[in-house]
């Protein structure tokens, strides 16, 4: 009796991530499925697609096509800069604003809050205009800029600060650590797991984003992959392509999978 | 692993930049080429005129062809105005976002080129009052003689009693078959015979009808139905009128959405002797400067046919798609231009417009293949503009086909100018409602949805459309 | 007076700490912002016409915005709760081991990177009319689903919002989780609470910041959710999916930049009545805890 009420958790435990497994790695393992056919290459059935194998499509996307590559490189450009940059200036905001008494700090979490919320075709007018004055029309700093300081950063962060110990904060004050020493040897170990979240969230945002290069970007060779992604790729291509541009993130995720696991140690 | 994985991604990074380093390289050297045209292809006997104005254009890949190819031929004859063509090339279909965000922000192009292809919601810009009136610009620039133009044509472009758009180029289809067998399988043509009773006896036919699949929002303009009000936001789709429009088009095109041609009702392409099928052939017209209109067609379709039918020993007979009261020939207009109103460059973007709807372009463009109506015309050419013969080149003079219409019967020719004396242009109506139109062959179609509900289904969507 | 050099002294290093993100804010977002609020209340592309609240009464008795505003009321109903509760179990089941944890954080982050097309595509192919669904169906024996029919474009629209932007939370989720020490549940498993009981009495109350943190980032990812639903249906889809996106992105190509601003003030002011409850219910929470 005893074994079975704990192997039950354990099965049942297992069950939900096979099921999880199964749904969330179906879309890449057909993918993959289909990248290893030949290109321009309808799949039917199983043994058709064996007799089919080829790396074709591979070739095909990064030897004879040189805008797939530079597709990804400025995707990655764009999504690493606007990553670092936010977090950089997000880490001693949301410190500051959480921890120390600032008059109006909550009146201007509260702006924060509505600029994250609004949709961003109300934005896009104004940010167009700003760009145009400054002429950046074109450029990827147009993108880049806007996004380095939006406040999606600051509100998460904030909400990772609150679970730094006060107390551990005002013993350190009162033995005479100055703030910023505060915030750098403190504040972010101890809302490191958070620092990791968002900063993975920013960069899944911007490695997806879509709307903004359309609009400020006209040049094909600074347009992003996500963008580009349908002209790049033909009928018969597509599944390669989109298994490497999977690769990227991939390895990010790879990286900071250490991080979190480590984090879970202590749990 | 932390490093294995790090050294992963930088080496990603280092491929990337190198490609995209190479890619540079060409890019800029095919960039010089092609768009920075004014040095090489100057022609040094006109003087240079400096206006110092800059018109800015955008198209999208599947209307560069024409535009490119117009504004290579405007740079090289009008002088002193700078072309900044932008082209979209990031797959989307239209350049929609890329327009909006861009009027929005007063930063639109000047000339904005109108076409199924690339510009869908046409009628919101002209309603917000984005578009120009050309006839304000030409009592003050006057460079478009109206009298050389064909009067219904440019008509189309008044909307909302406003001259708006500028037509450039339009089409119909017609139809070319043998007589006998028109008459021997029954089906109705020609004179007074309605829409419906040219599709009935059609479907009712064995014969092949129409050799290539044509899409529900173009055969609505091709039949010259006016259903849909987008000033009114109101859509008659329960009149009588369109449901047998939609059931002849159904008949006749079946299973264009579902990713097949319909076998029965569409011939074998090219011709032979053994085939008696009506087939479809293309013509596009285009209106310009001089009073003989010029006439480019899918030429040797046509040319072809009527050799071999007559060679057969058959007689040919030219015909047309019916208008729905069979009183005329609908034309679809392919291309057409529209001036921002808030251009800084009024007087180029009228250049433009003229040169666009003029002889030197029509004449030498590599693209179209000019026909003369018959040869009389060919050699009574005359520059309006400049008052002197056009210089025809040997080029021009071996491109162009020979095929005298005198030749044939008078009858055949006569059905023939019966077609052009008949264009009738129906009242414009942009691209996107029309998709509803489409939407209603797709769903009986692809989804066996009975004729009434579909109909009944996309009148509330494109009402949704309308009031939004 | 010394005192209050004293405590201006104090303030400083945190408003440098503040200085960048405001300075950047105010430059990029709010100061645009404001120029452009008077947009709400004219009319017209080049010459703009002042109106007054026009823009917002004719909201009001607009079908268009009746109807997205009803759907997308529905749409949250339904998929902004079915968001926030499935990754937070699997969290919860995932933060015990450490190796199902990194699994599944690769697993759940999978559908967020992948480029759209190829998720759709792959579900498409799932759902479609002769898809695998429903031939799995008929291989059982039950009557197939029309997958184009009014009913289930919405349940795809819930289940496509479900499957791409469940990593999200789960992350935020795994991150709150993450620092409640081990001990209180050892405390509480000593005083004889069972794993439901801590859930509520530990788990819940402390990991409210981060319940208020995934409600406001589902709001912002169902904005996003217009391009899987372009995909579905286009920029008319039917009646069950049109919501607000697509509302507001349509009058965007219509140039009603107007109208879509007055929409989104009218959005902006619910979301904030919600999250202001929300709010104060973190607030009442955490005091008690």
């Amino acid at each position: 009796m005893i074994k079975v009420k704990r192997i039950l958790p354990r099965v049942g435990l297992f069950c939900l991530m096979v099921l999880v497994g199964l749904i969330c790695f179906y879309p890449m393992v057909s993918l993959l499925f289909n990248s290893v056919l030949k290109p321009n290459y309808l799949p039917r059935g199983l043994l058709s697609r064996i007799s089919h194998f080829s790396l074709g499509q591979y070739y095909e996307s990064l030897f004879e096509n040189s805008k797939f590559l530079r597709g990804l490189l400025n995707s990655a450009l764009m999504a690493f800069s606007i990553t670092l940059g936010q977090i950089a200036i997000s880490i001693p905001a949301a410190f500051a604003l959480e921890k120390y008494k600032i008059p109006g700090k909550e009146i201007l979490f509260g702006v924060y809050l509505i600029l994250v919320l609004l949709p961003y075709q109300v934005l896009q007018l104004p940010h167009y205009l700003l760009m145009k004055e400054w002429e950046l029309m074109d450029t990827q700093i147009s993108i880049i800029l806007p996004n380095i300081f939006s406040t999606i950063g600051v509100c998460i962060l904030r909400q990772g600060m609150r679970y730094v110990d006060n107390s551990v904060l005002d013993a350190a004050k009162i033995d005479g650590c100055g703030d910023f020493r505060l915030l750098s040897k403190m504040a972010i170990p101890g809302a490191a797991p958070s620092i990791v979240a968002a900063a993975l969230l920013i960069f899944l945002d911007s490695w997806n984003m879509v709307e903004a290069p359309k609009i400020f970007l006209t040049s094909v060779d600074k347009m992003p992959i996500s963008v580009i992604f349908t002209s790049v790729s033909g009928t018969g291509r597509n599944y390669a392509m989109g298994v490497l541009c999977l690769i990227i993130p991939f390895l990010l995720f790879g990286l900071f999978a250490e991080k979190l696991k480590s984090f879970i140690d202590t749990v | 692993m932390k490093r294995f994985l790090s050294a992963i991604l930088a080496i990603i990074m280092i491929l990337c930049s190198l490609a995209s380093c190479n890619d540079a390289q060409s890019e800029e050297t095919s960039a010089e080429t092609t768009l920075s045209i004014d040095e090489t292809t100057a022609k040094p006997e006109k003087p240079e005129v400096p206006l110092n104005q800059t018109i800015n254009i955008m198209c999208n890949t599947a209307t560069i062809d024409l535009v490119e190819y117009l504004v290579k031929g405007f740079k090289s004859t009008v002088y002193g105005v700078k072309v900044n063509l932008t082209v979209l090339e990031d797959g989307r279909n239209g350049c929609e976002e890329k327009l909006a965000a861009d009027v929005l922000a007063q930063n639109g192009p000047d000339i904005f080129i109108i076409n199924d292809e690339i510009f869908f919601n046409t009628y919101d810009y002209i309603k917000s009052g984005v578009f120009a009136d050309i006839d304000e610009l030409n009592a003050v620039y006057d460079y478009l003689r109206w009298d050389n133009y064909n009067q219904d044509a440019m008509d189309y472009g008044i909307v909302d009693g406003k001259r708006v758009i500028f037509p450039i180029f339009y089409s119909f289809p017609i139809l070319i078959g043998m007589k006998e067998v028109l008459d021997a399988e029954g089906i109705k043509y020609g004179d007074g015979v309605t829409f419906k009773e040219f599709a009935e006896s059609c479907i009712a036919s064995s014969m092949p009808v129409f050799d290539r699949p044509e899409y529900a929002y173009r055969f609505y303009r091709s039949v010259g139905l006016e259903v849909i009000d987008e000033k009114e936001g109101t859509a008659d789709f329960e009149s009588q009128e369109f449901r047998d429009f939609m059931e002849c088009y159904v008949q006749l095109f079946p299973n264009i959405y579902n990713g097949g041609y319909n076998d029965l009702k569409i011939s074998h392409k090219g011709y032979t002797n053994d085939l008696c099928g009506a087939l479809l052939a293309e013509e596009v017209l285009f209106y310009s400067t001089d009073r003989y209109n010029y006439q480019n067609c899918n030429l040797p379709i046509i040319d072809t046919i009527i050799t071999a039918i007559i060679e057969n020993g058959n007689t040919p007979v030219i015909t047309y798609v019916p208008t729905m009261d069979g009183q005329g020939v609908a034309a679809r207009v392919e291309y057409a231009l529209a001036i921002n109103s808030n251009t800084q460059y009024p007087e180029a973007c009228m250049q433009f417009l003229r040169y666009a709807s003029s002889l030197e372009y029509c004449a030498d463009d590599e693209w179209h293949r000019p026909l003369f109506i018959n040869n009389k015309h060919r050699e009574a050419i005359k520059d309006v503009f400049y008052g002197e013969e056009l210089e025809v080149s040997a080029d021009y003079k071996k491109r162009s086909y020979s095929f005298d219409y005198e030749d044939l019967d008078e009858e055949i020719l006569g059905s023939y100018y019966s077609i052009i004396n008949r264009l009738y242009f129906p009242k414009f109506v942009s691209t996107d409602p029309l998709r509803q139109v489409a939407n209603i062959s797709w769903e009986v179609d692809a989804n066996g949805m009975s004729l009434d509900e579909a109909i009944k289904k996309y009148k509330k969507q494109l009402e949704l459309f309308l009031t939004e | 007076m010394k005192r209050i050099f004293i405590r201006m002294k104090r303030i400083i290093p945190p408003l440098i700490m503040l200085a960048p993100s405001i300075v950047g804010v105010m430059i990029l977002y709010i100061i645009p912002l404001i120029n452009n609020f008077s947009e709400c209340f004219t009319e017209g592309v080049n010459e703009k016409v002042y109106v007054g609240f026009k823009n917002f009464t004719d909201l009001f008795s607009n079908k268009a915005f009746a109807l997205a505003v009803g759907n997308t009321l529905r749409f949250y109903a339904i998929a902004i709760p079915a968001l926030l509760i499935i990754p937070l179990l699997l969290a919860l089941a995932a933060v015990r081991n450490k190796k199902i944890s990194s699994f599944c954080t690769v697993a759940m982050t999978m559908p967020i990177v992948m480029p759209l097309v190829s998720v759709m595509l792959v579900l498409d192919s799932f759902f479609v009319s002769n898809g695998f669904l429903n031939s799995a169906l008929e291989w059982l024996g039950m009557t197939p689903i029309d997958t184009h029919g009014d009913g289930f474009s919405f349940v795809y629209l819930v289940i496509v919002f479900v499957f791409r932007y469940s990593g999200y939370n789960f992350l935020l989720y795994l991150a709150g989780r993450v620092r409640i020490k081990k001990e209180y549940y050892e405390v509480a498993a000593l005083d004889g609470a069972g794993s439901v009981r801590s859930f509520f009495k530990i788990t819940l109350p402390l990991m409210m910041p981060t319940f208020f943190l995934t409600f406001i980032v589902t709001i912002i990812n169902s904005y996003k959710l217009y391009r899987e639903a372009y995909w579905i249906g286009g920029d008319y889809p039917n009646e069950t999916i049109y919501m607000i996106q697509h509302f507001i992105n349509n009058n965007l190509h219509s140039l009603n930049y107007h109208r879509l601003a007055a929409a989104s003030v009218l959005i902006l002011i619910v979301t904030l009545v919600i999250v202001g409850i929300l709010f104060f219910i973190q607030s009442r929470v955490e005091v008690e805890s």
